[in-house]
């Protein structure tokens, strides 16, 4: 009879072994402890929020002065040295012949330049204007190399392996063309 | 959803950053727990604790004020580490695997522990914690949610967008995988 009734004793003797297993093993589980964020995480967080939101905001308003002033610099340094340039880089003849709108210079703005080239001692003319073209020049760079941030290095990294991957993807293509 | 709550939740989507704050305060731990046992690292639970909440913020609009918001923010955390837990997977081909559950893996994590400080209730208890750790993210992610947020299988199930019988059959397999593990390593201490 023992033999019988022994492999149903064993079973259940498994089947109580596993319960209370299951039962200590529920109760330690609702001991568990809750892990606690690091103390920095909230500042952390609600700086996020507030760029978050200085974002947003700046997408409504005009460009910052960090990028607008290079960028107004650079073109008045460049409209500058175009019509104060001693020696025109392209003759009026030529210009006319590629586009005409391209030799009628603003009369005004000309005829200033010449009076000013003619009124002033042609040398003292060209060290004024050289030292103005280089301080504009200047004042510009510094502009732009002092607003670079960090994260202007990650995009421009992140635009060069864009570009790269979008050129093996055509090289790709062209190749399997062939 | 207490009245500080829905004052503070008010008081936040009128854009008072200090309300928000201190929402962020009440329900940190929270979002902090469930992004812990659903990526299993510090460093991405922190992440995905700072993504939820500019989230939650983006969206405090689309908050329904009838509805609790520790839910409303659950879902938030579930649906931000889930996406993680995606793009982790195809970025290491990281798959989740049931065999974290045959035992083995269990057993050696609660093995790991020294056999002779293994006698106390409180050292039992440290060894199958470390062993929920060791748990496949889907197990441990219902372990968490049922077990330290006190959520219900409803709640669960709707949570994680998978049905009831799955959360049951979830967390009867991860309690059956623990108390194996416990087993076994019981009986190498008295063997």
């Amino acid at each position: 009879m023992g033999d019988r009734h022994e492999p149903t004793i064993n079973h259940t003797c498994v089947s109580e072994r596993l319960a209370d297993e299951l039962i200590l093993v529920d109760e330690l589980l609702r001991d568990r402890p809750r892990r606690h964020p690091p103390a920095y995480l909230r500042g952390r967080t609600m700086k996020a929020i507030r760029q978050e939101m200085a974002g947003t905001v700046e997408s409504w308003e005009p460009l910052p002065p960090d990028v607008w002033m290079p960028a107004l610099v650079f073109s008045l340094a460049l409209v500058l040295a175009l019509l104060l340039a001693p020696a025109p880089p392209v003759s009026l003849g030529a210009a006319a012949a590629l586009e005409p709108t391209v030799a009628n210079w603003p009369a005004v703005l000309r005829d200033w330049a010449e009076s000013l080239a003619t009124t002033l001692d042609s040398s003292i003319f060209l060290i004024g204007y050289s030292v103005a073209f280089a301080i504009l020049a200047f004042w510009g760079l510094r502009m732009a190399l002092t607003s670079w941030q960090p994260e202007n290095t990650r995009t421009l990294g992140q635009v060069e392996r864009d570009v790269a991957a979008a050129a093996e993807r055509v090289l790709r293509g062209a190749k399997r063309a062939h | 959803m207490s009245d500080e709550l829905a004052s503070l939740v008010k008081r936040s989507r009128r854009g008072e950053m200090d309300a928000f704050g201190d929402l962020v305060a009440a329900t940190e731990s929270l979002v902090y727990n469930v992004a812990y046992s659903m990526l299993g690292n510090p460093q991405e639970a922190e992440d995905m604790t700072q993504e939820v909440y500019v989230r939650a913020w983006r969206g405090l609009d689309g908050f329904r004020a009838d509805s609790r918001f520790t839910t409303w923010l659950y879902r938030i955390a579930v649906n931000t580490c889930l996406n993680r837990r995606r793009s982790l997977r195809s970025d290491l081909h990281v798959i989740d695997r049931d065999d974290a559950l045959d035992g083995i893996e269990l057993s050696r994590v609660v093995s790991g522990v020294d056999p002779d400080a293994l006698v106390t209730r409180k050292d039992l208890a440290e060894a199958l914690w470390d062993a929920v750790d060791a748990l496949s993210p889907k197990y441990r992610t219902a372990i968490a949610l049922f077990y330290q947020e006190g959520l219900s299988y409803d709640e669960i199930a709707d949570l994680l967008s998978i049905p009831l019988g799955t959360v049951k059959s979830h967390l009867s397999r991860a309690r059956r995988a623990l108390a194996s593990a416990l087993h076994s390593r019981r009986e190498q201490n008295h063997g």
